[in-house]
């Protein structure tokens, strides 16, 4: 069993909290990504799974095992770095080799060819990190870890050292890999695009405060809070300030450039909650131009991605709004002032002064 | 002369010009010592001053080298270095190892354990003359030893490698500190969680990634070893026990030939023996030992 449980976890480092109160369960055969901005905790927090940190308060558990107390090397996990943390001196062979010592010769030269077949690091075997390029370093970082066939992975920002289109394709074989061995993996970045990619779910920390844990795409479609509206996403979401109005009887947010209606469910809850500072939030795919209740922008750059544009306008009083447009799809040229729209159904409200997303 | 020759032939003048006195400071230094030493291995010194020099040739090279005196020398010298260089690298790793920890307080210790780079020979040879000295010396109080180690037959070469090695371990704990920094934290991380315990880790990471250190700090310090002069000259002389003195290294044997008994020419032949021992010594480690060490990062 490879379930891996924070209990209300927190880590200080003399007046630094970098993990505050976190209470998160990895589940069994799960690919949990943790990510946030650097210096939000998730690395201490997969440390402090590894051992190499203990926990300042709670309780972490692996599989059945409170492991506080545990010696890193007893608690049936394997550990990817960033830097891949090969030993230089031994050949790719002793590196994979490394965590089997208490196996026999024959057992130990099976698992490390089994391995090497799965990762492609037949003929590198005789060689020495020195000499492999960075995707193969990576490749054998990952074999000496799941030679062992540990309860889980822990993996630090791996891909973050290749180049952009090795990440790419690394990316697809590290959750290919993941789908075969089945092994709870807990995978460390701060990556958007991996953490969407990858994960089963998503834990996203800031400050070392967990703010939202979920699929991919719910995190992406529902997003908890303001952080994390704007974290996950690219470009970010559009984010705009706006006051609780009403106008001719129903109830409205007022934009710079005009007022904007929000389904009634969550003016309802607006009405209830009493709030009266909200953040609108609405992703670039999700705006367009004209339409019913819209606001008014100027264009100032038109981005081309080969696939998509994306047209970065000004609102009135210079707030920023993008909006992504297809290719082949018209858009307006620079200079010109445009009426942005967007269904209601799209628009997510925050409130502003605790930045948490206003439900129904 | 076309424009480039000339320029070419300017160049070399002025690398001549700059090269000049540096190249004069090495002549009179080295070059011209150096090969004076072997043309005076081959005259004997006259029995007294003034007389005249006599070519003796290989007579008495042969006669020094198969000496009782120089194979004592030889002897001494090479138990000095074995006991002075393995026991400080070990002991210099040990405590670089013991200090490279994240503890409050931790850099009052590297101060102190890299304090003797700061002392000459001479202080420290006085240091311990008075931690040695047979009234009020700590060491013969705790050995309870009744008398002067220093003029022991038995303990004078331990007592004075004792000295060396305390002499030396700033600069080896420095040179193994700076290596140990240099190594990334994640290896030692990475050793833990493949189940190295602390005895593995430090055999299978810490000393191979040292070992490019451990290796220079094995030439440096066995040189060192062989042209060590100070302690001996302050702490016994080359004594106890005369020409065939228990601490008569052959550097001090050397000095003692030339300065004391004013021979120069047995001094060269001891002299240009040594030049030959240390560079075979060197060309040995660099040639055989050199392969065990890792470089790669």
């Amino acid at each position: 069993m490879g379930r891996v449980v924070f209990t209300g976890v927190t880590k200080r480092f003399g007046d630094v909290t970098a993990v505050d109160d976190l209470d998160l369960e990895v589940l069994d055969e799960e690919f949990l990504v943790l990510l946030g901005p650097s210096g939000c905790g998730k690395s201490t927090a997969l440390r402090m799974i590894a051992g190499l940190e203990d926990p300042t308060e709670g309780v972490i558990t692996i599989g059945d095992r409170v492991v506080n107390d545990i010696e890193p090397r007893d608690r049936d996990i394997a550990m990817v770095f960033q830097s891949y943390a090969l030993y230089p001196h031994m050949t790719v062979r002793k590196n994979i080799e490394f965590p089997l010592r208490t196996l026999d010769r024959a057992e130990r030269a099976t698992r490390v060819n089994d391995v090497a077949n799965v990762l492609g690091l037949e003929n590198l075997l005789d060689r020495k990190p020195a000499q492999l390029s960075g995707g193969q370093r990576q490749r054998v970082a990952l074999a000496r870890a799941i030679v062992r066939r540990p309860a889980a992975f822990l993996m630090d920002e791996p891909l973050s050292n290749l180049d952009a289109k090795l990440r790419v394709q690394t990316r697809a074989e590290l959750v290919e890999l993941q789908q075969r061995l089945l092994t709870t993996t807990v995978y460390v970045t701060h990556d958007q695009v991996e953490a969407m990619t990858m994960g089963h779910r998503i834990a996203i920390l800031e400050a070392g405060v967990l703010q939202q844990v979920g699929p991919p795409q719910e995190v992406y479609d529902r997003p908890a809070n303001l952080f994390v509206a704007r974290f996950i996403g690219s470009p970010p979401m559009n984010t705009v300030r706006g006051e609780v109005a009403r106008h001719d009887g129903a109830l409205v947010v007022q934009l710079p450039g005009g007022p904007v209606e929000v389904p009634a469910p969550i003016a309802h809850a607006l009405e209830q909650s009493g709030v009266t500072s909200v953040v609108i939030g609405v992703r670039s795919e999700h705006l367009s131009f004209g339409g019913a209740a819209s606001i008014p922008a100027t264009v100032t750059v038109v981005e081309s991605l080969g696939h998509e544009r994306h047209v970065i306008c000004r609102l009135v009083d210079g707030q920023m709004v993008i909006v992504r447009v297809a290719a082949g799809e018209p858009v307006p040229s620079v200079g010109e002032s445009v009426q942005l729209g967007s269904d209601a159904e799209h628009l997510h409200v925050f409130d502003a002064q605790s930045t948490a997303r206003v439900e129904p | 002369m076309n424009l480039r020759k000339r320029r070419r032939l300017r160049e070399s003048g002025l690398a001549a010009v700059m090269l000049a006195p540096s190249f004069l400071v090495f002549g009179v230094f080295v070059f011209y010592p150096f090969f004076r030493n072997f043309q005076l291995a081959f005259y004997r010194t006259p029995p007294f001053p003034g007389l005249p020099k006599r070519w003796a040739g290989w007579d008495q090279i042969t006669d020094v080298l198969g000496s009782s005196e120089f194979r004592n020398s030889l002897w001494v010298t090479v138990k000095f270095a074995v006991f002075t260089v393995p026991t400080g690298i070990a002991l210099g790793i040990l405590l670089a190892v013991l200090a490279h920890q994240k503890l409050r307080g931790i850099s009052i210790y590297r101060t102190i354990f890299s304090s003797t780079v700061a002392t000459s020979v001479a202080v420290a040879s006085v240091i311990f003359l008075t931690l040695l000295n047979p009234q009020i010396g700590l060491i013969n109080y705790y050995l309870d030893f009744d008398g002067n180690l220093l003029r022991d037959q038995t303990w004078a070469l331990p007592m004075v490698s004792l000295v060396t090695v305390w002499q030396n371990l700033g600069f080896t704990f420095i040179l193994m500190s700076a290596a140990l920094q240099s190594i990334p934290d994640d290896m030692w991380e990475a050793a833990r969680i493949d189940g190295a315990n602390a005895w593995r880790q430090f055999w299978r990471v810490t000393v191979p990634l040292l070992s490019p250190t451990i290796f220079f700090a094995l030439v440096v310090g066995t040189i060192s070893a062989w042209q060590a002069f100070g302690q001996i000259d302050l702490l016994t002389e080359g004594g106890p026990g005369g020409r065939q003195g228990a601490t008569n290294t052959l550097t001090y044997y050397v000095y003692t030939e030339f300065f004391r008994n004013q021979n120069e020419g047995t001094a060269a032949v001891l002299a240009g023996a040594l030049f030959v021992i240390v560079l075979l010594l060197t060309l040995f480690q660099l040639r055989f030992l050199e392969r065990r060490v890792s470089y790669d990062r």
